[in-house]
């Protein structure tokens, strides 16, 4: 957490034309997200579905589709990655950007081995490497990410592994070619609790030994609170709060942040004693958003003003947080 | 007042399937399983994937049969045919009438409001083509009155009976899957992770809505969830599951800090959120390995979770703990649960 960031993301904005019936829409899936990540700093990205978090992230490497329109600013060490072609990315992708991705079922070729997916890999960078290399390579890599046997399973498919076992794979073709910044998409949803509090060890693990940056998006704001140095909340395609982990979870200033901790129950709590406090309303609609703060419709707060503007992200608590709301509330937990 | 007893069910399926299926080779998917579920009580099961809670669940409606135990029901008032000394009637023996008629006063709610739901049918439809085939169908005019006033009592508008389930977000279409099943005014609701695939601000307003259910109609419900927060908050009593036996059952509200068997302590120390001074020690569960995630096959005479018990030895490997009560309203599987304090 030392000097420039690694990546900096500046005001940045996504839009998707889409075709509903006989109109065209655009959804506004980004409004202007800015966010940094430093060297060796692992930082939470919480929200409901449709906040943005996923296509804020996977703009970074450029993988969002063709038809999306992406505007602002991504410097990864100051180098501009938005807009650029796939030719100049690909010195980006896997050697400096690593992904995890959500379904590990799901993001292997059914018909290749792990050790030939290995071997693809380490070829994008090293086109001469020879496959006694390249498993050799591998070997190492899956011990590093705790898959036992590891030699022996090089020649397996990816339906022969467990989703915690996929998954361990995953991150170990994303660590491949040395990245430093891993961005691991809801990397544990499809996943046991048991073994996401592994998966959840194993990042943190590599943080230390690699000192690699990691962006960990999920919607389970405790799970996050348990792995990130810091926790940017969205809504509606933009940041609405950012603070050190253990702020937010004590004290949110946005009442979107204190809504998401009072919905949720927590050990000891229990029906007959605790009610829960849901969030009323649904989420919030991209492609007619609120002229102003996008949650003022379900905030208990809001009053006239909530719903004219789009509040500035502004600095609280000596500069240390942000949030986005123009009434400033402690609340305590 | 017990509403459902299952005692000892069990139900296996054949590892192959398909045309060229060799027989043989079983997974026991529910080995042994006995559970109570009393009025007016909201009972969990959780457990990780594959544990066989939904199975279990499914066996209890017989959308399973299943292969050996026995399921007894207590009817409130209705006629299910041949009843015992007890005023109960064996499940497993019901005719297809007296089947359906059982179903009508246990429904099922399922987890993906999205996929259980048919787009083309309009929400009066969802609601009545259940209700259409039941003993007590009153005739539509009736009916859809009726079906207006669920709709009111779960939060949406009898407007909506005209429109189709495409046109609602996922909490209001897990409201219409919950509407359809209290239409029937059923004693037990069986609730299959019904707020899993829900956000957390929506997940809040559904649990709410099921506790006033529960308030109002005096509702016994058999929660299924893998969220151990969710679970612990809304239930009565709980019971954990691994490899389809039933390891531990105990009072929901303190089962995060009062859990005895090693497989319920690692669940929960795994939990996020979990207090690390809890006293639930991760390491204590032992390691997942391959081998505990292999499904069982055969009979394995030992304690299903030895393989993965740091506190397993030889007595754990050939000798299957009995469930024993250890506590008032708490039964453990395991031989030393009282080493595990």
């Amino acid at each position: 957490m030392n000097g420039a960031p690694l990546v900096e993301i500046e005001n940045l904005r996504v839009d998707f034309p889409i075709v509903r019936g006989a109109e065209r829409l655009l959804v506004r899936a980004v409004r202007g997200v800015s966010l940094s990540v430093a060297r060796g700093e692992i930082l939470g990205l919480v929200g409901e579905s449709g906040s943005g978090k996923s296509v804020t992230v996977s703009a970074i490497p450029g993988l969002l589709p063709p038809r999306a329109v992406a505007v602002g600013s991504i410097r990864f060490e100051g180098t501009e990655l938005l807009g650029r072609g796939v030719r100049f990315l690909r010195a980006w992708r896997g050697r400096r950007i690593g992904m995890v991705f959500q379904e590990p079922g799901r993001s292997y070729d059914p018909l290749q081995s792990v050790g030939s997916a290995f071997l693809e890999t380490f070829r994008v960078s090293e086109p001469r490497l020879s496959r006694r290399d390249s498993d050799d390579r591998a070997v190492a890599l899956l011990e590093e990410v705790g898959l036992s046997s590891a030699r022996e399973r090089l020649v397996n498919f990816p339906h022969q592994f467990s989703g915690g076992q996929l998954q361990r794979i995953g991150i170990a073709l994303a660590l491949a070619q040395g990245c430093d910044l891993l961005l691991a998409d809801e990397p544990t949803t499809a996943l046991d609790v048991t073994i996401q509090a592994q998966i959840v060890d194993l990042l943190r693990r590599l943080r230390a030994s690699r000192g690699i940056a990691i962006v960990f998006i999920s919607h389970n704001l405790d799970l996050v609170a348990g792995i990130a140095d810091r926790i940017a909340v969205m809504y509606g395609g933009l940041v609405l709060e950012e603070a050190p982990s253990a702020e937010l979870v004590s004290a949110p200033r946005h009442p979107y942040a204190a809504g998401l901790l009072a919905a949720a129950p927590s050990f000891g709590s229990h029906w007959t004693t605790a009610a829960l406090a849901p969030i009323p309303g649904r989420v919030c609609d991209p492609v007619a958003p609120e002229p102003g703060c996008p949650f003022a419709p379900r905030c208990s707060l809001a009053s006239r003003e909530c719903a004219v503007a789009i509040p500035e992200l502004r600095p609280v608590a000596g500069g240390r947080r942000l949030t986005r709301c123009i009434k400033d509330t402690e609340y305590g937990r | 007042m017990i509403l459902l007893e299952a005692r000892d069910l069990a139900k296996r399926f054949n590892l192959e399937a398909g045309f060229f299926a060799r027989f043989g080779k079983f997974v026991r998917a529910v080995n042994g399983v006995s559970l109570s579920i009393g009025e007016d009580e909201a009972y969990g099961l959780v457990g990780e994937s594959g544990c066989g809670k939904s199975t279990t669940a499914r066996l209890l409606v017989r959308m399973y049969e299943a292969d050996s135990g026995a399921v007894r029901f207590w009817p409130r008032g209705a006629e299910l045919g041949k009843m015992a000394d007890d005023g109960s009637v064996d499940v497993r023996a019901l005719g297809r009438r007296a089947l359906v008629a059982y179903r009508s006063r246990v429904k099922y709610v399922f987890q993906d409001p999205a996929r259980s739901l048919d787009p083309r049918m309009s929400v009066a439809d969802v609601l009545l083509s259940g209700y259409r085939w039941s003993p007590s169908w009153p005739g539509r005019a009736l009916a859809l009155a009726e079906a207006a006033a669920i709709l009111e009592e779960v939060g949406l508008s009898a407007s909506d009976l005209e429109r189709r389930p495409p046109e609602f977000s996922g909490g209001q279409r897990q409201r219409i899957s919950i509407a359809r099943a209290l239409l029937l005014r059923p004693d037990l609701l069986i609730c299959d992770e019904v707020v899993s695939a829900l956000d957390v601000s929506v997940q809040g307003q559904i649990l709410n809505l099921l506790i006033e259910t529960r308030r109002r109609r005096k509702l016994s419900i058999l929660f299924i969830a893998h969220d151990l927060k969710v679970a612990c908050y809304f239930c009565d009593r709980i019971g954990v599951m691994y490899k389809g036996e039933m390891m531990e059952e105990a009072p929901a509200r303190d089962l995060w800090k009062a859990a005895l068997h090693p497989y319920t302590r690692f669940l929960f120390a795994s939990a996020p959120g979990m207090d690390p001074s809890a006293g639930n020690d991760r390491a204590a569960g032992g390691a997942v390995t391959a081998a505990s995630h292999e499904p069982r096959t055969d009979a394995w005479e030992g304690c299903a979770y030895a393989a993965r018990c740091p506190l397993a030895d030889d007595r754990c490997r050939s000798q299957r703990p009995e469930f024993r009560e250890i506590a008032p309203a708490h039964r453990v599987r395991c031989h030393k649960a009282d080493a595990a304090e």
